[in-house]
Parts: structure tokens; C-alpha cells; sequence
């Protein structure tokens, strides 16, 4: 019999490390036995499920059958307005964000939500950007918005995926989600032909952003941490 | 011997007040089932393993059973296949259950080396009931290589019919309080980890000598299951403070047989979980102000009106009109939405104790120990059983994390205290 000289315990006399600290075995009296049985089989059995991506592809042919015929009819019944168009677009959306996951062996959350966002930003621009004021408005207020609440949401998805949560990393975020706000509402509003004036966001961007560094480095010195609750502790 | 008599075996039953809740939970993820096993002295023969399971299924009509799903509830009918199959065991005990398959039986029979294993879905039998059928699955067992073996204890007579009682819901039987037991309480800690593969499990199991675990327990004035559990919330507590994470209530549930309490034959479920825990926020606890603590919670939880009124809730809860009368479908999504946020959240552990293993003197050269192992859980790191045959008590842990210090620090602690304590795990 085998003890781990670690834990105490006695060991199985088929047991090459312990079970409980992983230190090796090494008992030198200890016989070489080939036939002997484990306490617990070393066979595991994985049970098979349906297959995800057979159902995935089924459901993308049910899509595909819609769209089509609306592909089809568009040329008999009112061909000078590309009416299938927004059916295509409805059902890429829907297919994106429904179907296209379960293609996936391993769900990427980050991955799946850029895919998202730009599904919704092109339905949008095909749905309504012509309806509601032209690629203006398209540009000016329903892509920063679009953008804006992605990157917010990725953050946010990044964020709590955190284990540990000091509360230097809570005014981390602020900051970060801040910057954010501001970079893509400057870009936006650059493309958007100055609408607005994008100088004052420009100015509290590069505000916000020295910020993040200062609370990067807070959070990851321990000393600053320290210094920081000694000195603003409420 | 006396003769056999034909059994009459109802076409169909209800769940009972507890299994209600298992097909609904049940996912691809996460099913409620448990597992008891025997070692025996000898290398386990699959032939006469099998013909002993046929012989005894008539005797156990509760497990002779296949899950049905009707319009408003799932319901046991009896299953038409004759001899359900014996398979070598596995390295993933109590895997996901699929009503579908295993010849649609709701138990799996293993065997492997010298032990015999029955894992068991918990909508039919709790494991009172599954020890009955695994002791007697022995017996019979035994008795097919040419022993002479009686019925007693745990072991049933194969020879007569099963009397009603064993199929009864004995739940609304015994539910007789007006009181409401409230069955909300707070969100507590957990021990978090690296999660294993998919229906992957890690089990450690301890054996350890029942006289010196009684006597460490006498000592403090505590039974064994208080005992234990008092270890394992003293690891939760210091593990969190260790951590640093924001301090939570840290609780151990600890289901008990009502059978000691109402005078009950069931074969069917027929326990209740009781809840001790402790408040780190009020400071650091010692060992013996933990077992106190324990002792005195577990105690005043035991009291017979207490669990009266928790199962007449539970009772008039299934008996709610509206329920009753909901789709199936409806239960299931939201049933399923409710174990997916809130299952397991108000236990940091689990401990479940089997008790002492009665069995015929016949039966005691042939058989090593008893093992009882509970499913592995969805969030819970230590869900733990305990059996005890002769003086050989086995405390197991069936843990769904790769790390294993909380067994570690259990066993290590036990050393400590100078219990002898042999380790045995499905680990690679």
C-alpha cells in the first residue's frame, strides 16, 4: 500500500499520483501488476445529442425558400422597385442572429455580436435609411447609435466576465465606456458633414482617454490601489 | 420458500410530490441522478449480473417504470421491455438521463471489476429506494452463484409481491399542516472553478473506519452527518475568506429520510432537504462554534411540525388549479428558465447520508463497502454522500470542477484528526 507522503492519505494500489494533490507515486516494494482493476472505470462515455448544425441547416433552407420566390416573383410583379430586397434583408437579419450561432462549435459572445451589430446596421440602412431622411440621417444618427450601443454592450460583455472586481475597475469602465461614447461620436460626426461640431467631443475624448491610462495603472499597481483607499476612502 | 404469487402492477402512476420537478429540470447539462454501488469480494460475472436483474424487476414495480409525458403532467407507465441491459461501467457516472434511451428503463445498471453500480433517476426513487433495489439486486446475485442468502434489512423478498404501500405518494398522505413554510431564502457562497468537459464528472471517494468517526463525533457531542457537515462549511468559510470576494451566507443542505419520521413503506420519494448556514459577515467561526452551530440548526430544523408544513406547501402547490391545468409545455419552459438562474443558488453544499447498510449476516463475507455518490450539481463544487457497511463508512464527492481542494482540505483535515482514510477517484 502507497501513502501520499503530501496529504496523509492512502492510495489506491493502482494509483499513480494522488488524487487529491497530483504528487507522484513512488513506491520501490510496489509489484508491477498488469491485470489489475481500477477502482473507477477509465472509460467515459459522451452521449451523442442531436447535431446543432443539421437542425441550423434546416431552418436555413426554410429561409431560403421565401426568399426565393420573392427573388423570383420580383421580376413578374412591380420589377422597377426591388421589393425582394427587404425580405432578403429581414431574414439575414433574423438568420444572423437565431441560426448562425448554432453553426458554431464554441459560442465566441464577442464575435457573435460584431456580426450582430453589422446585421442590424445594414437592415437598418436597407429598411429605412431612404424612408427616414436619406444616408444623412443614416449616417448622422442611426449608426453612431448602433455603434455606440455595440461597443457599450462589448464592454460591458468584457466587463463582466471579469472574476475580480475592485472599484478601481468600476471607474475604470466609466471612463473606458466614455471614451467610447465620445471616438464614435466623433467619427461620426466628421462623416456626417458637421452637423454638429465634433471639436468639443474631440477635446473630452482625449480627456477621458488620459483618464483610462491612470486608472489602467491603478488598477493593475497595488500600491496606487492602496494609496488610492487611504486617501478617498467616503 | 413460498410460492410465487402474479403481480398486479398498475399501468401507469403519477410522479410524486418531489419527482414532479425532476423531467421538467432534467437538460442535456444537468440531470438529477444519483448513484449506489457495491463492492463485492469477487469479480463481478455480466451473465448472471443480468439474470439477476430480471429476477428482481418485478419485485421493484416503481422501477419497472418508463417516463410518459401526458397533456398537463409526466407520468410513470410500466415499461414492456423484460430484461434491461447490464453495461461495463464508465468513467462519467451519472451522466444526463434521455427518457429515450437505456430501453427507456429511468435506472442504468454497471459493473466493473468487483463492484456492481445502479444510477438512478430521482423522479423515481430516492436513495432509500435505490439502496433497497441494489442490496436485494445482490442478494440475488449471490444467490445465482450459490449462496443461500434471506431477505432482511435491505434486502427485499423477491418472492412476494410488492405490497401497495411501496407505490404510494406518501407526501399528501402525511401533509396535514395549515402553516406556510417559507421557501425563498438568500443567494449564498460558491466555490468556483474551471469547469469540466460536458457531461464530465470528478468523483473522490474516502473510506474510512465508521467506529472512529462516530467516536470523533461523540466526542463533540454531534451526530456524524452534523459532524461532516460542519467540516465542509468550515473549508466554504475560510475558502471565501481566502478569496476575498464579497462575504455570502455559506449553507449546507442535508436531505433527510422521512421514513424515520412517518411511518412510511414507500419505495418512491419520500424525503425533504433541510438547510443549515452561518453568516461569515458576523465574524470568523471556529471549528467547534461551527459544529454548534450545526448541531443546534439541524436540530431545530428536524422538528416535526417544521417539515410538516414545508411538505404541505409543497403539496398544495401541486394541487393548485391553476397549475394543474397549465401545458406541460408551459411547466417545462418555466421550470426550466427557473433552474437555469436559481437551481442550487442557496447551497454551498450538499451532503447526503445513507446511514448504516443493514444486511443479512449471510450477505457480510461476500461484500467490501457500500458507496453512495449524488449527481454531480450545476454550480455546487461539493456535492457529497455518505454510506457506512460494517465499520467501513464512504464519504464520496462528485464535483463538476477540475480543482479538487475542497476534497483535499476534507480528507487532509480527517488525517489531521487521525482518521485512517484511503482515496479512491475516477480521475486520470
Amino acid at each position: 500500500m502507497s501513502y501520499c507522503v503530501n496529504c496523509g492519505v492512502e492510495l489506491d494500489a493502482t494509483a499513480k499520483k494522488c488524487a487529491l494533490c497530483d504528487t507522484p507515486v513512488y513506491n520501490p516494494l510496489r509489484k508491477e501488476e498488469k491485470d489489475v482493476t481500477t477502482p473507477f472505470s477509465q472509460t467515459p462515455v459522451i452521449p451523442t445529442n442531436i447535431k446543432q448544425k443539421f437542425v441550423a441547416l434546416i431552418v436555413t433552407y426554410i429561409f431560403l425558400i421565401p426568399n426565393l420566390v420573392c427573388i423570383f416573383l420580383n421580376f413578374f410583379i412591380n420589377p422597377e422597385n426591388l421589393w425582394f430586397i427587404y425580405v432578403l434583408s429581414s431574414s439575414l437579419l433574423c438568420w444572423i442572429v437565431f441560426v448562425f450561432p448554432f453553426f458554431t462549435k464554441k459560442l465566441h459572445p464577442y464575435l457573435m455580436w460584431v456580426f450582430d451589430t453589422v446585421a442590424i446596421a445594414l437592415y437598418v440602412f436597407v429598411f429605412h435609411a431612404k424612408n427616414l431622411g436619406g444616408e444623412k440621417w443614416y449616417f448622422g444618427i442611426a449608426l453612431p447609435t448602433i455603434a455606440i450601443t455595440s461597443l457599450c454592450v462589448v464592454y460591458f460583455l468584457y466587463w463582466i466576465r471579469q472574476r475580480k472586481r475592485h472599484w478601481t475597475s468600476k471607474v475604470l469602465h466609466i471612463f473606458i465606456d466614455l471614451v467610447i461614447i465620445f471616438t464614435v461620436l466623433c467619427i461620426c460626426l466628421y462623416f456626417a458633414n458637421h452637423i454638429i461640431t465634433f471639436d468639443i467631443f474631440l477635446v473630452l475624448d482625449a480627456c477621458c482617454l488620459a483618464l483610462v491610462f491612470f486608472w489602467l495603472y491603478a488598477n493593475k499597481s497595488k500600491k496606487v490601489r492602496s494609496w488610492l483607499g487611504k486617501k478617498m476612502f467616503v | 420458500m413460498s410460492e410465487k404469487k402474479m403481480f398486479q402492477q398498475p399501468d401507469w402512476f403519477r410522479l410524486d410530490n418531489a419527482g414532479i420537478l425532476f423531467p421538467g429540470q432534467n437538460t442535456n447539462k444537468w440531470s438529477n441522478i444519483f448513484r449506489v454501488s457495491i463492492e463485492l469480494k469477487e469479480e463481478i460475472d455480466p451473465d448472471i449480473l443480468k439474470q439477476a436483474v430480471k429476477n428482481i424487476l418485478p419485485r421493484f414495480p416503481s422501477f419497472n417504470v418508463r417516463m410518459r409525458k401526458g397533456f398537463f403532467w409526466y407520468y410513470l407507465e410500466k415499461n414492456p421491455v423484460k430484461e434491461p441491459s447490464v453495461n461495463p461501467d464508465i468513467q462519467n457516472p451519472c451522466y444526463r438521463v434521455k427518457f429515450k434511451e437505456s430501453d427507456r428503463f429511468l435506472f442504468r445498471v454497471y459493473y466493473h471489476g468487483n463492484h456492481i453500480a445502479v444510477d438512478l433517476f430521482h423522479a423515481v426513487s430516492d436513495g432509500y429506494g435505490n439502496t433497497h433495489f441494489i442490496c436485494t439486486l445482490v442478494a440475488e446475485y449471490l444467490r445465482l452463484k450459490g449462496n443461500h442468502i434471506p431477505a432482511g434489512g435491505f434486502v427485499k423478498d423477491i418472492n412476494i409481491c410488492a405490497p401497495a404501500e411501496e407505490l404510494s405518494d406518501d407526501f399528501p398522505k402525511f401533509a396535514k399542516s395549515k402553516a406556510s413554510s417559507p421557501i425563498t431564502d438568500k443567494h449564498v457562497y460558491h466555490a468556483k472553478g474551471t469547469k469540466l468537459p460536458k457531461h464530465m464528472v470528478n468523483i473522490t471517494s474516502g473510506t474510512m473506519s465508521f467506529a472512529a468517526i462516530h467516536k470523533l463525533a461523540k466526542e463533540k457531542g454531534v451526530t456524524v452527518t452534523e459532524f461532516f457537515a460542519a467540516i465542509l462549511m468550515d473549508i466554504h468559510c475560510r475558502k471565501q475568506l481566502r478569496e476575498k470576494r464579497k462575504l455570502k451566507e455559506v449553507s449546507v443542505q442535508i436531505p433527510i429520510n422521512l421514513r424515520n419520521i412517518y411511518p412510511s413503506e414507500t419505495m418512491r420519494n419520500f424525503s425533504i432537504c433541510l438547510r443549515v448556514k452561518v453568516d461569515p459577515k458576523l465574524g470568523e467561526y471556529s471549528f467547534d462554534e461551527l459544529l454548534q452551530q450545526v448541531a443546534l440548526q439541524l436540530r431545530l430544523e428536524r422538528d416535526e411540525k417544521k417539515i410538516n408544513a414545508q411538505i404541505s406547501k409543497h403539496v398544495r402547490i401541486e394541487k393548485n388549479p391553476f397549475l394543474r391545468f397549465l401545458p406541460l409545455a408551459v411547466k417545462n419552459f418555466a421550470l426550466g428558465i427557473a433552474t437555469l438562474t436559481s437551481a442550487e443558488q442557496t447551497t454551498s453544499a450538499y451532503l447526503t447520508n445513507l446511514g448504516p447498510v443493514v444486511l443479512p449476516e449471510e450477505t457480510k463475507p461476500f461484500i467490501e463497502k457500500v458507496v453512495f455518490i449524488p449527481g454531480p450539481g450545476m454550480r455546487t463544487a461539493a456535492r457529497c454522500g455518505i454510506s457506512s457497511f460494517n465499520d467501513r463508512l464512504v464519504f464520496s464527492f462528485a464535483n463538476c470542477y477540475k480543482e479538487n481542494d475542497i476534497e483535499r482540505e476534507f480528507f487532509t483535515t480527517l488525517v489531521k484528526m487521525g482518521v485512517h482514510v484511503k482515496i479512491e477517484s475516477n480521475r486520470e
